[in-house]
C-alpha cells in the first residue's frame, strides 16, 4: 500500500484546522498563564517578609505546573485522559514535595543522609521514566515535542561543549562582578547531587518540553511563525518566568542581570538546534549544564 | 494497483559542480594565513609578537571558513581545536592570577569560537540551500529546451527538490495531457490514481488542496484511519503546493512527504514554491504539447473514420442499413458510449446502439422531445442542448441531421465521461451527418427513380407503339413487346443487334433513311421519318413511320436514341385504295357528267324560246347543277392529285400583277355586283408561279370573300412588295371575320365555320384547302389575318424572281 491511499478521518480538513485553532487558543492561555504566574512571583518577591517555602514555590512550578501545561495538548488524544491526568499531576507533585522535602539546607544534620541522596537520584529516573512512559503511549506528541532520540552522541557532545562553553563564560564574568565576589564552588557533593536531580527531574524537563516541545512547535509548525518572531516571544516567556521563580527564591539581582543574557542565548541555541534537530536532546544538556552551574553559584 | 516502471531517459545535464567564487578564496587564503600566524604566536617564532592581542582574533577566521564551508558541525570541530588553545592559555593565564584584560579576551575568544560556527554554519547552509536553489532555478531554460517529456520534467523537478530539501518521499500530480486524469509522478514510477474511489484517502486530500499546505501532524492519532503499519515509510508530515497554469487554473500538485526532520517550515514551502514556478512553465508547455499532438492524431483518425463512413454510407441505399452504420460511426468517432438517433425518413425511426454490451432502456418520450426541439427551434446542435437520454452519461452532444430546408431529425451521443466531447468531436459529427443526410437523400431519390422506372417499364410494355433503344453505335438496347412483333423478334432477340440491318437496310450512302437514321445516332438528333418501308428477315415488307429523339439532351456526347415506330402498312394500303376510289370515281362520272352538261346546254339552246318559261328554267337549272357537280369533282380530283402527289405544277415566270389583274377582271364581269379594288404596283412583278395555280387560288380567296361577306362592301385585292424577296397577294373583305380558333382549321380539308352565316352559305370546305396545297406546291404560303366584325385578310406569299424586270427602287412602298 502507498502512503497516498491512506484512509483519512473524514472530518479531516476540519479536524486538522480544529486542532490547529485548539492549539492556538492553547498556546494563547498558557501564555496568560505563565505571564500571570511571573508577575505574581515577582510581586510577591517584593513583599518584604521571609519565604522559608521559596524553593519549594519554584519546584511546584515546574512540577506539576509547567510540565502538565507542557504535555496538556497531549492528555486529550488518550483513551483514559482524565486518570491520566490526576496520576500525572500526583506523580508531578510528590517529585517537587520530594525535592522540596529534600533540601540539603533544610537538614540541620552535619551530613546529609544517604537515603535521601538515593530519592534525589530517584527524581529524575522517575520523571524520565514517567515521560518516556507517557511518550511512548503517544508517539506522535513525542515526535512533536522532540522526545526522540536522535543524532543521540552528537548531540550530546555538541551540547554539553556548548553548556560548558556558556557556563564557563558565566563563571569567569561573575568573577569580575563586585558585589558577588568570586563565587564559591561547594564542594559538597549532597548539593551537587540535589541541584543534579531538581535540575534533571523538574526544571530542565519542565522548561524544555514546554518552551521546546510545545511552544515552538504550535507557534513555528501549526502556527507557522518565521524563527525570529517565534524566538522573541518564546524567550520573553521563559526569561519572565524564570526570573520569576528565582526571584521568589531570593537570587541576589545583579546574577538575576547576568543570567538574563545567557538565558537568552541559551533558549535561542536551544531553540536553533531544536528546529534543525527536532530532538531535546542538545537543550536538555545545555541547559542542564548551565542550571547545574547557576546552582553551584548560588 | 499495477505500477509500471520504465526507464527515464538521461537528461544529459552539465555537472553541477562547487564552483569557488573569489569570495570564497580570499575567505581561504585569510583563514590560512591566519591559522599560521597564530600557530607562529604560540610557538614563539616570532619574539614579541603577543603584544599585539588582536592577532588572536584571527584565530577565529578558520573557524568562520570552515563553518562556512561546511556547516556547523565541521565548524564546532573548528572551534574545538582553536576553542582549546584559548582554554589552555586562559588556564595559564588564571593559573597565574593574572585575571587581566587577556582572560576576557579569551573567554570572548572561547565564547565566540562556539558561537560562530552556529550563525555561521547556519548561514552557509542557508547560502547553499539558496544556491542550489538558484541553480535549479538556472536550470530552467535547460528544463525547457531539452525536454517536453512528462516523465522527463518530473524527474528533473525530484530531484531538484531533493538537492534543496531532504524529503523521504516526493510525487508529482499531473493532469494526463490526453485524458485529463490524474497521473502521479514519481523518481522512476508512474501510477494512474482511482480518484473516484480515494476520495477519503490522502490522495483524494492532496487533490483537494488548491493553496499550499503543510500538515507536520500526519501520525496524530486518529487523523489517518487505516493502519500505516505494513508501509516502509510511515507518515509523518506532508507539504503538497498547488502548481497553476499560467491563467491561474488547476494544474497539479507537488507532494512532499516526510522531511529529514519530520518537520516542514514555511521557509521549505517557499524554496519549494520557487521552483515550482519554474517547472510550471515547463509542464505546461510539455503538456500542451502532447495535446497538440494528440490532437493532430485525432483529427487524423477521425477524418480517416469519416473517410472511410462515407465511402460505406455512400455505398448503400437502404435507409435503415445507413442508419444502422451511421451509429457504429457516430461512436467510433467520437468515443462515446451511448448514440441514439432519432429520424423521420420514411416514417419515424428509433435507433439507439452503445458501446459494449451495456443496453439503455430509453422511453420513446425522451427522444421523441428532441424531434419536438428539433421542429421548434430548427435544430439541436451542440453540447447539452438536450436533456440527457442515457442514465450514467455525464457528457451529451447532439446534432441535426438534414439540411437548412429540410431536417430529417437528430443524432444524440452521450458519454459517461466528464469533457468528453469537444469542438472537434462536434465538427466530426456534424461532418458524419451531413454524409448521412447526404446519403438519405441519394436513397430517397433511388426509390423515387426505382418507381418512376418501374412506372415507365409498365408503360413502355403495355403500349401498343414499338419502342425501341438504341446506343450511340446503333445496337439495341432494349425493345418492348410491340416492337419485337413489328420486327419479327421474340423475346429480347433483338437486343444487341444492329438497328440499320433489323430494318432491312444498307448502310450505304445512297440509302437515305439509312444515312438519316445513322446521322441522327451519330450526332443525338431527333428524327422524324414519314412512312419508310423495312424490310425483315422472313421477307415481308412493312411501311413504318419513325420518330427518334436522343435519350438525354443534356449530354455533350450522344447517348442513344429512343426510336418509336409505327406501323402504317394497313394505313398506306387503306390510304392508296382511297386514293384509287376516289381516281376511278372521278374519272369515271366526269364522262357521262360532261356529256349531260353539253347535252343539256345544247338542248338549252336549240330549244331557248320555244319551250315555257317553266321548263326553261329547269333546263338553266339542270345545266347549273351539272355544272356545279362537275366543278365539285374537279376539285376533288386536283385535291386527290396534289395529295398523291399527281398534280404536275408548271412553275415559270409570269408577271404577277398582269395575270392578277385579269382575274380580277374576270370576277368583275361574273359578279358586277361587286366592288373588287385591285392594289397593284405600277412596276412589273415577277415570279415563279403555276399560273392556273394561282388562278384557282384566288378564284377561291376572291370567291369565298364574295360568298361571305356583304353585297355593299367592297373587295380589295392587294399585291405588295416584302423586302427583296417574296410579294404577298391579300384578298380583303369586310366580312363577319374568322375567329381565332378557327383561323388555323380553315385550311384543312372539309372544315367548315360552324354559324348560321356560314353554314347559310353552300359550300364543301375544300375551297381553302386545294389553295393552300397549291401555294405549299409552288413554294408559296397562304395564311389569313381575321377580326371579328372587321373582315379577313387572306395573303399568298410568293417568291419574287429575282433578275427579271425592273425592280423598285424602295419595294417596301
Amino acid at each position: 500500500m502507498d502512503i497516498l491511499a491512506l484512509k483519512l478521518r473524514s472530518d479531516f480538513s476540519q479536524f486538522l484546522k480544529q486542532v490547529k485553532s485548539d492549539q492556538v487558543v492553547y498556546w494563547r492561555r498558557v501564555k496568560h498563564v505563565l505571564i500571570s504566574i511571573s508577575v505574581v512571583l515577582i510581586l510577591f518577591s517584593l513583599v518584604p517578609i521571609q519565604k522559608p517555602y521559596g524553593n519549594w514555590l519554584g519546584y511546584f512550578i515546574y512540577s506539576p505546573l509547567v510540565l502538565i501545561l507542557a504535555i496538556q495538548p497531549t492528555i486529550h488524544v488518550l483513551k483514559r485522559r482524565r486518570i491520566a491526568f490526576i496520576l500525572l499531576v500526583v506523580i508531578f507533585s510528590l517529585l517537587s514535595f520530594m525535592a522540596s522535602a529534600l533540601n540539603p539546607l533544610l537538614f540541620t544534620i552535619e551530613k546529609y543522609p544517604t537515603w535521601a541522596l538515593v530519592a534525589m537520584l530517584l527524581i529524575p529516573i522517575i520523571m524520565w521514566l514517567v515521560l518516556s512512559y507517557y511518550f511512548m503511549v503517544i508517539p506522535s506528541e513525542a515526535r512533536r515535542s522532540g522526545m526522540g532520540i536522535r543524532g543521540g552522541g552528537f548531540n550530546l557532545i555538541l551540547g554539553f561543549f556548548i553548556g560548558c562553553l556558556i557556563s564557563g563564560h558565566f563563571l569567569f564574568i561573575i568573577r569580575y562582578v563586585p558585589t558577588l565576589g568570586y563565587p564559591k564552588i561547594p564542594s559538597d557533593p549532597s548539593v551537587l547531587i540535589y541541584l543534579f536531580g531538581t535540575a534533571l527531574g523538574l526544571a530542565i524537563p519542565a522548561q524544555e518540553l514546554l518552551f521546546r516541545g510545545t511552544g515552538f512547535s504550535i507557534l513555528h509548525d501549526s502556527e507557522q511563525k518565521p524563527f525570529l518572531p517565534v524566538y522573541r516571544e518564546i524567550a520573553l516567556l521563559e526569561l519572565l518566568l524564570i526570573s520569576g521563580i528565582l526571584l521568589v527564591a531570593g537570587v541576589p539581582y545583579p546574577l538575576l542581570l547576568i543570567n538574563i543574557p545567557y538565558r537568552l542565548a541559551i533558549t535561542f541555541i536551544n531553540l536553533v538546534f531544536f528546529r534543525r534537530q527536532r530532538t531535546l536532546l542538545l537543550p536538555i544538556v545545555v541547559n542542564f549544564i548551565y542550571s547545574m552551574v547557576f546552582g553551584l553559584v548560588l | 494497483m499495477n505500477w509500471p516502471l520504465f526507464e527515464y531517459p538521461s537528461l544529459d545535464r552539465p555537472e553541477q559542480t562547487q564552483r569557488l567564487r573569489s569570495i570564497d578564496t580570499r575567505i581561504l587564503v585569510i583563514s590560512a594565513a591566519s591559522s599560521l600566524l597564530l600557530v607562529a604566536l604560540y610557538i614563539s617564532i616570532l619574539p614579541g609578537f603577543d603584544r599585539f592581542g588582536w592577532i588572536r582574533l584571527l584565530g577565529l577566521l578558520p573557524i568562520i571558513s570552515v563553518s562556512y564551508f561546511y556547516g556547523v558541525e565541521g565548524g564546532l570541530l573548528a572551534a574545538a581545536f582553536f576553542g582549546s588553545i584559548f582554554s589552555i592559555q586562559l588556564i595559564s593565564t588564571l593559573l597565574q592570577k593574572q585575571p587581566n584584560a587577556l582572560a576576557f579576551e579569551l573567554v570572548g575568544l572561547i565564547m565566540l569560537s562556539g558561537i560562530l560556527p552556529l550563525l555561521i554554519g547556519d548561514f552557509s547552509s542557508s547560502i547553499k540551500q539558496r544556491r542550489e536553489l538558484r541553480s535549479a532555478l538556472e536550470s530552467r531554460e535547460l528544463l525547457l529546451s531539452r525536454t517536453l517529456s512528462l516523465e522527463d520534467i518530473a524527474y528533473f523537478l525530484i530531484e531538484e527538490i531533493h538537492r534543496i530539501i531532504g524529503v523521504e518521499k516526493i510525487y508529482i500530480f499531473l493532469p494526463d495531457p490526453i485524458f485529463s486524469r490524474w497521473e502521479i509522478y514519481q523518481k522512476f514510477q508512474k501510477m494512474i490514481p482511482n480518484v473516484d474511489q480515494d476520495s477519503s484517502t490522502l490522495l483524494g486530500w492532496v487533490i483537494g488542496q488548491t493553496q499550499p499546505t503543510i500538515i507536520n501532524d500526519l501520525s496524530f492519532p486518529g487523523l489517518l484511519t487505516s493502519s500505516f503499519e505494513d508501509l516502509e515509510i510511515k507518515p509523518k508530515s506532508i507539504m503538497c503546493i498547488p502548481l497553476r497554469w499560467r491563467d491561474g487554473e488547476d494544474l497539479g500538485r507537488l507532494v512532499l512527504v516526510n522531511k529529514d526532520n519530520d518537520f516542514f517550515t514555511i521557509e521549505d514551502q517557499t524554496r519549494v514554491t520557487d521552483l515550482s514556478n519554474v517547472a510550471e512553465t515547463a509542464i505546461e508547455q510539455a503538456i500542451n504539447h502532447s495535446r497538440t499532438d494528440y490532437n493532430l492524431e485525432q483529427r487524423v483518425q477521425q477524418l480517416a473514420s469519416i473517410q472511410r463512413a462515407s465511402r460505406e454510407l455512400n455505398a448503400s441505399l437502404d435507409a435503415g442499413r445507413l442508419i444502422e452504420k451511421f451509429l457504429d460511426f457516430s461512436l467510433e468517432i467520437t468515443h462515446a458510449d451511448f448514440s441514439a438517433v432519432v429520424i423521420h425518413f420514411a416514417g419515424l425511426i428509433k435507433t439507439i446502439r452503445s458501446r459494449g454490451p451495456r443496453t439503455e432502456q430509453v422511453t420513446d418520450a425522451i427522444l421523441y422531445k428532441g424531434i419536438e426541439a428539433c421542429i421548434v427551434q430548427g435544430g439541436v446542435s451542440g453540447l447539452g442542448s438536450l436533456p440527457l437520454i442515457f442514465s450514467g452519461s455525464q457528457t451529451q452532444l447532439s446534432v441535426t441531421i438534414g439540411r437548412s430546408d429540410q431536417i430529417f431529425g437528430y443524432v444524440v451521443v452521450e458519454s459517461e465521461s466528464k469533457n468528453a466531447f469537444d469542438i472537434t468531436t462536434n465538427w466530426a459529427l456534424t461532418l458524419l451527418t451531413d454524409h448521412l443526410a447526404t446519403s438519405l437523400e441519394n436513397a430517397n431519390l433511388f426509390q423515387e427513380i426505382a418507381q418512376e422506372k418501374q412506372q415507365a417499364a409498365t408503360i413502355i410494355q403495355s403500349i401498343s407503339n414499338a419502342l425501341i433503344t438504341v446506343d450511340r453505335t446503333g445496337i439495341i438496347v432494349s425493345s418492348n413487346p410491340a416492337a419485337q412483333k413489328l420486327l419479327e423478334g421474340n423475346n429480347g432477340s433483338l437486343n444487341g443487334r444492329y438497328i440499320i440491318s433489323v430494318f432491312g437496310w444498307k448502310s450505304t450512302p445512297d440509302d437515305f433513311n439509312s444515312r438519316q437514321l445513322i446521322d441522327s445516332i451519330t450526332y443525338g438528333q431527333s428524327l422524324n421519318l414519314g412512312s419508310v418501308k423495312i424490310y425483315l428477315k422472313s421477307g415481308s415488307i412493312k411501311s413504318i413511320s419513325l420518330s427518334a429523339a436522343p435519350m438525354s439532351s443534356n449530354f455533350p456526347e450522344p447517348t442513344g436514341l429512343v426510336i418509336l415506330l409505327q406501323d402504317q402498312t394497313e394505313k398506306d394500303d387503306l390510304t392508296r385504295l382511297q386514293n384509287e376510289l376516289i381516281s376511278s370515281m372521278s374519272h369515271e362520272m366526269r364522262t357521262p357528267l360532261a356529256k349531260i352538261n353539253s347535252i343539256s346546254e345544247m338542248i338549252a339552246g336549240q330549244l331557248k324560246g320555244s319551250l315555257a318559261e317553266r321548263y326553261s328554267s329547269y333546263l338553266d337549272t339542270l345545266v347549273s347543277e351539272s355544272q356545279r357537280l362537275s366543278n365539285f369533282l374537279d376539285r376533288v380530283l386536283n385535291i386527290h392529285q396534289l395529295e398523291t402527289k399527281q398534280f404536275d405544277v408548271q412553275l415559270r415566270p409570269i408577271p404577277a400583277c398582269f395575270v392578277i389583274k385579269n382575274i380580277v377582271d374576270e370576277w368583275r364581269l361574273m359578279a358586277s355586283t361587286r366592288e373588287i379594288q385591285l392594289f397593284c404596283p405600277n412596276y412589273p412583278l415577277w415570279i415563279m408561279a403555276d399560273e392556273n395555280g394561282l388562278h384557282s387560288i384566288l378564284d377561291n380567296l376572291i370567291e369565298n370573300a364574295i360568298k361571305y361577306t356583304p353585297k355593299q362592301t367592297p373587295i380589295e385585292v392587294v399585291v405588295a412588295v416584302k423586302g427583296r424577296e417574296f410579294i404577298t397577294i391579300g384578298v380583303h373583305d369586310h366580312g363577319p371575320g374568322i375567329p381565332q380558333e378557327s383561323q388555323k382549321l380553315i385550311f384543312e380539308r372539309f372544315y367548315r365555320i360552324s354559324g348560321s352565316d356560314s353554314q347559310s352559305v353552300y359550300g364543301h370546305g375544300i375551297g381553302l384547302y386545294v389553295a393552300r396545297m397549291l401555294a405549299e406546291a409552288m413554294g408559296g404560303k397562304l395564311s389569313v389575318e381575321s377580326e371579328i366584325g372587321k373582315g379577313s385578310r387572306f395573303i399568298f406569299k410568293i417568291p419574287l424572281l429575282k433578275g427579271v424586270g425592273s425592280e423598285p427602287k424602295n419595294p417596301d412602298n
